[in-house]
């Protein structure tokens, strides 16, 4: 029997690659009947609002939501994107004169997406110079081309960003900046969430994202993802994660 | 976590040797483990054995002082191991003993995982930490700088 759950994505790892959801959402309902519906949200702050009002059947979550999703509000973790971590950089114009991250000073100026990952992340790559945010003067973005334009502009010394969107770069923007610092943490990793009210769905959703590669629709989808396959993810594997953002924030 | 110097774990860095040359913390790199409550490695990340040259299988059910620097004075552990018992967060800045005798310091943060009232096991983060900390604890601890 046909059933309907609405899901939505995190809006940190919303792309410009808007074709991909329509074919994910055939592809789901081949395999398990579940016609789902997605639920777009302009920032981070009304998606927030949204999570815990139990109308999102599956949540594609970053690390930050996926772990308010699973501390507060029971949701269960199905899958992750196989070698696919958040990390971050610290980023300076190429012809800036800081060369090592020991070279930061308080009160220089500091551009970062509002992002928590990409906070606490940045946080952990500032620490070697003994400095955090509250030592510089901060310019917080809720886009990371907003940093990138500082730094293009010369508005900062420094912006942390994430090394996905650095990577995604125009070739001409990224001859103009210099990383610093690259994180290694292979700490925080986007996971699927499939709501309480909905976990007698489990075994066919996780089912259906774990055969996702063996078949070519599947991994022309899993490619928009930039993956080549899912990979499931136990339920106290995410706890850690949670734990590990919450020690690390 | 066990906090008794026992015979075993003293054997654990007895048989070391010791070099006095620092190996650089890895830029951009997080250690992170888990420890079980009698503070064996339960399990760990590539970057521990990156900085500890150990691999895996000589890390995993083994005690965490497998690490221990003997020149980290032992009220270092009695603090750590205090603030544990109580269900309380430690940081500070500790130094390691890597499988060649070398050494490399890291921001150590422990936390413990609580079940019920007491902890069933440790969360521990080791990142790259400033030489101003580093010089700060040398001076507190009075330790030989290398």
């Amino acid at each position: 029997m046909e059933t309907s759950i609405n899901y939505a994505v995190s809006p940190t790892l919303m792309d410009t690659n808007t074709t991909k959801w329509p074919d994910f959402e055939r592809l789901v309902k081949n395999k398990t009947q579940l016609s789902l519906t997605l639920k777009q949200f302009p920032n981070s702050k009304a998606f927030k609002k949204q999570l815990g009002n139990g109308k999102l059947g599956l949540v594609y979550a970053d690390p930050f939501h996926a772990s308010i999703l699973l501390r507060s509000h029971g949701y269960w973790p199905v899958a992750r994107a196989m070698g696919q971590y958040h990390e971050s950089l610290v980023v300076v114009q190429a012809d800036s004169n800081l060369m090592d991250i020991e070279d930061l000073k308080p009160q220089m100026y500091l551009s970062i997406s509002v992002d928590p990952i990409n906070r606490v992340l940045g946080r952990l790559l500032l620490q070697p110079a003994d400095i955090n945010e509250d030592d510089m003067v901060c310019r917080y973005h809720r886009s990371q081309k907003s940093v990138i334009r500082d730094l293009l502009l010369d508005k900062t010394d420094i912006g942390v960003i994430s090394s996905g969107f650095f990577d995604r770069l125009q070739p001409t923007h990224k001859a103009r900046l210099r990383i610093l610092v690259r994180s290694q943490a292979y700490l925080f990793s986007s996971l699927w969430m499939l709501s309480p009210t909905s976990t007698e769905k489990f075994p066919e959703i996780s089912r259906t994202f774990r055969r996702m590669h063996k078949n070519r629709t599947g991994c022309r989808i899993l490619k928009t993802f930039n993956t080549e396959s899912w990979l499931q993810v136990e339920h106290i594997k995410a706890e850690e994660m949670a734990d590990l953002l919450n020690m690390l924030r | 976590m066990q906090t008794e110097n026992n015979n075993s774990e003293n054997n654990l860095t007895a048989n070391h040797k010791i070099i006095n040359r620092e190996f650089p913390f890895l830029d951009g790199h997080v250690i992170v483990t888990w420890l079980d409550q009698d503070g064996l490695f339960s399990q760990i990340n590539q970057s521990l054995l990156d900085m500890s040259g150990y691999r895996e299988t000589e890390l995993v059910g083994v005690n965490y002082k497998l690490l221990k620097h003997p020149e980290i004075p032992d009220s270092v552990y009695e603090d750590l191991n205090n603030r544990l018992r109580a269900g309380k967060r430690w940081k500070g800045v500790i130094k390691y003993l890597r499988k060649d005798g070398c050494y490399f310091w890291g921001l150590t943060t422990i936390l413990p995982i609580l079940d019920q009232a007491s902890a069933s096991r440790y969360l521990c983060t080791v990142r790259k930490a400033s030489r101003t900390q580093i010089n700060a604890h040398i001076e507190q601890h009075a330790l030989a700088t290398g």
